[in-house]
């Protein structure tokens, strides 16, 4: 298993220096430039010329991509353009807001997910099964940020249950958490039932029935197993989504995560920052692929690691 | 069974990443240190009173209550709390709390009076040496004393090209600054200390505006010893002589100042801490203003008629020194007949009226009025579409278009849709693209973009600030009007350095009759006074037509 993922690990980097240069090329093509862009009102040519040399951004492109690279192989990623911080504290301390947003998240999604799924394959084409349809697909077409906002201003501020923003206390993960997870819920429930429409019509299901097995333990311990494979993918996939920040509820809610840093190197034209979150991004997606692989073959065991 | 046990590992490893999470939280704070401590407590939700005790809270000489967390709202974290570094208003006014000035404006005025001298500057009678006297005893926040050293240093940092500070501006015409700037001089020739307190400053040309310019928040005095050993730490950990000192900053997430126990102005400031929450979004901070968990806020403009009728708030107004305007690029559009034209067809009352809630007035010239040497008896521009009209069809201009580039996230496109539907009606076809602030802000600096709406609020209070950005040609290219004129050019030069202040009124009031009167080198549309909102028991801003105000005199009724 080590060997597996060291080797998948390895074959990994071609990825991240491909996204590198791609992210650095789309950089200097877009028009603008970090330094004009910090002025807010006027801008003398005289002092942006000026500084853009102190910053080294008259130098050569590849000479600039080069030294990016082999500083970040020691694990520089330089300072914020803006912030004049290293862009690596910068990310570290926007990442204990994201972690808890997503671990939260994934868990309200998979815990109202799954059942949903699971009863809506077991009651399939009933009236259970069409509501928690149509509140699924209403689910994944609203807007996440229209959807925060309703909650915020229903819970928050007219009922004033919750805190309308803010990210101390565990009440104030409540009501993101409930968005950003029912969002990739009612994706986790059309999968779960899917899947489990096709395991559970499978032979080796009719057969544990007809050796008399009870209903339950046939679900849980028999048809579920098989039918999680692909929603493995989905919540791999939404966690891969959610790690790079959620930059629509982090704005309504007022958490200081990883998305609040990435638009506002976009924004203005940061090159560090915005180097830094694309490569962040590649990272936590490949790691993501290796971590969903091995949770098949955890899963199911006729699926074998070469 | 093997089976479930593998299954059981992975949910007890997601269960261990949720617990890891939580914890881990519990520890942010920043990875560079120092100015901030880890978060314990939150925001204080609701009131947060110092008074706790059973005797009445101490009272100003006017019944200001001392005391207080006055909690406030922001859209983005400054990105750094260094005013050589920043242009934004946002780090202006934060540096006003932390940071102090030589001089200042006087209350609501645009008076200049002493704020860390200990009188004001005496000028040479060429006008260009200014000879200062700084006021002793004077603490930075880490208790060490202001001097003409930490000045020298300040001076001098601003003009370091290491320090890559935006705002050279304010200290460019001191003699010896453009050697420092290129590099080939490492200390600052027209700075002339001449003791612990006092020191003279040399110009190269006198430069009536230049006290201002010592007014303005990048102006601010910095700590030569702790901002040297800092470096570009300071930015994050500021230092200065304010009312108020930086407690706490949770990045993107809070900024704490706290009274500053040892601020050299007796009584001030009244309240014990400041807080700043950052929410971006522009709701989410109106709902807590409206829940009470804020003291201040903007006032949306959704929000306009709620805020000013209901009556649970108080407003405050101040009439700012803005001019907004809409330049047709001369480099685009030439002709002075169609500039002329599209000012006629706009009827600025108007929009005024219905698109800034009737919240300023239609402008008579560029420079704001307010500013010694704006035009005081000019006529105005009056909404005249049949003339417009007519001028078109002289000039033969039906049908021409003019395109107009807007900055996507800049709250000016009810008025271009204004604009378009006036210009529409007298037969041009005023077109609007929007783009990114990079793509705007490089094609504008390169003189690019051929027509615009926008806006200008003065760095100082000078006819100079106006006239010279726009009009001069070495600025005129960099903000995409287009214009040169050697004649106005010279004019320009001779106004800023003369010492004379009625001869310079009347030459800055002469050029803009020709510039803004005849040529219609630009076309200023009005002036919006700006407003915000905040609890009723809020009180004592006090709101200078600058704007770049802080909160040294700001207490809440805390009962």
């Amino acid at each position: 298993m080590l060997v597996y993922i060291i080797r998948r690990l390895w074959a990994g980097i071609p990825v991240l220096l491909g996204v590198s240069l791609i992210t650095f090329i789309l950089m200097h093509v877009v028009p603008g430039d970090p330094v004009t862009v910090a002025f807010e009102k006027k801008a003398d040519p005289a002092t942006i010329e000026r500084i853009r040399r102190e910053m080294g951004l008259d130098r050569p492109l590849p000479v600039q991509y080069a030294d990016f690279v082999l500083k970040a192989l020691r694990g520089d990623l330089g300072r914020s353009f803006q912030t004049q911080q290293p862009v690596t504290s910068m990310i570290r301390s926007a990442m204990p807001a994201t972690l808890k947003l997503t671990a939260s998240a994934v868990l309200v999604s998979v815990a109202i997910g799954v059942p949903i799924g699971i009863l809506s394959a077991l009651n399939r084409g009933s009236v259970v099964d069409y509501m928690a349809t149509v509140t699924a697909l209403s689910f994944i077409s609203a807007p996440v940020f229209w959807v925060a906002m309703v909650a915020q201003l229903l819970f928050g501020y007219r009922l004033g249950w919750l805190p309308i923003s803010g990210f101390d206390t565990l009440k104030h993960l409540v009501l993101p958490a409930l968005v950003l997870g029912t969002r990739y819920a009612a994706s986790i429930a059309r999968y779960t039932r899917s899947s489990m429409l096709d395991v559970v019509g499978q032979d080796y299901i009719r057969t544990a029935r007809a050796k008399g097995l009870s209903g339950r333990v046939v679900i849980f311990k028999h048809a579920l197993k098989n039918a999680l494979i692909p929603v493995i993918t989905v919540v791999g996939l939404e966690i891969g989504g959610l790690l790079t920040g959620s930059i629509l509820t982090e704005s309504v809610f007022g958490i200081p995560g990883l998305g609040l840093v990435t638009i506002r190197g976009l924004n203005s034209l940061d090159f560090p920052v915005i180097q830094a979150t694309v490569l962040l991004t590649a990272v936590i997606f490949v790691v993501m692929n290796i971590v969903v692989d091995i949770s098949y073959s955890l899963v199911d065991p006729r699926i074998r690691m070469t | 069974m093997r089976r479930p046990s593998r299954l059981t590992a992975l949910l007890l490893a997601v269960t261990m990443l949720v617990l890891a999470a939580c914890s881990s939280a519990s520890q942010n704070g920043g990875g560079q240190g120092g100015g901030t401590s880890t978060s314990q407590s939150g925001p204080s939700q609701g009131e947060s009173g110092s008074s706790g005790t059973d005797s009445a809270p101490r009272r100003g000489p006017n019944g200001e209550v001392y005391g207080g967390t006055y909690r406030m709202a922001i859209g983005a974290e400054p990105a750094v709390m260094d005013p050589q570094l920043d242009t934004t208003l946002q780090v202006y006014r934060l540096a006003r709390n932390l940071f102090s000035t030589l001089v200042r404006y006087k209350g609501t005025t645009l008076e200049l009076e002493p704020e860390l001298l200990a009188e004001m500057p005496t000028v040479s009678e060429d006008g260009r040496t200014y000879s200062f006297r700084l006021r002793e005893g004077v603490k930075f926040h880490n208790g060490v004393e202001l001097t003409t050293k930490d000045v020298k240093y300040t001076i001098e940092r601003m003009l370091n090209p290491a320090t890559m500070a935006k705002n050279t501006w304010v200290f460019h015409d001191i003699v010896g600054a453009d050697e420092m700037l290129e590099g080939k001089a490492t200390e600052l020739a027209g700075l002339n200390v001449t003791g612990p307190y006092t020191f003279e400053i040399t110009l190269k040309e006198p430069f009536g505006p230049f006290l201002s310019n010592l007014a303005t928040a990048p102006a601010s005095i910095l700590p030569a010893d702790y901002a040297a050993e800092k470096g570009e730490a300071f930015a994050r950990e500021p230092v200065g002589t304010g009312p108020f000192k930086l407690k706490e900053w949770r990045p993107n997430e809070l900024i704490v100042l706290e009274r500053n126990p040892d601020y050299f102005e007796e009584g001030y400031p009244f309240l014990d801490a400041i807080e700043y929450r950052v929410i971006a979004d522009e709701s989410t901070r109106w709902l807590e203003f409206e829940t009470g968990n804020l003291d201040s806020n903007d006032i949306p403009t959704v929000e306009w008629e709620n805020a000013t009728q209901s009556g649970r708030w108080k407003i405050w107004e101040t009439t700012t020194l803005n001019t907004y305007y809409l330049v047709l690029n001369h480099q685009f559009y030439p002709d002075k007949r169609l500039r002329e034209a599209v000012s006629l067809a706009i009827d600025r009352q108007k929009i005024i009226d219905t698109i800034h809630n009737g919240t300023g007035v239609p402008a008579k010239g560029l420079t704001s009025p307010g500013i010694v040497g704006a035009l005081t008896d000019a006529p105005g521009f009056p909404y005249d579409p049949e003339r417009a009209r007519q001028i078109i069809k002289e000039a033969g201009f039906e049908g021409l278009t003019i395109t107009a580039w807007q900055r996507g996230g800049d709250k000016v496109t009810d008025t271009n849709l204004a604009i378009q539907q006036m210009l529409s009606e007298v037969g041009l076809n005023y077109v609007v693209e929007i783009y990114d602030s990079g793509t705007y802000a490089a094609a504008r600096s390169r003189g690019e973009i051929p027509a615009n709406q926008g806006n200008w609020y003065a760095d100082y209070p000078d006819p100079d600030n106006f006239l010279w950005t726009f009009f001069h040609s070495s600025s005129s290219t960099a903000m995409s009007v287009g214009f040169s004129d050697p004649e106005v050019d010279a004019i320009l030069e001779r106004a800023r350095i003369d010492t004379d202040v009625e001869r310079r009124s009347r030459d800055y009031q002469e050029l803009e009759r020709r510039l803004i009167y005849e040529e219609y080198g630009m076309i200023p549309l009005w002036h919006l006074k700006s407003y915000f909102v905040s609890q009723p028991y809020v009180h004592g801003f006090q709101l200078n037509p600058v704007f770049v105000y802080d909160y040294k005199t700001v207490w809440k009724d805390v009962n």
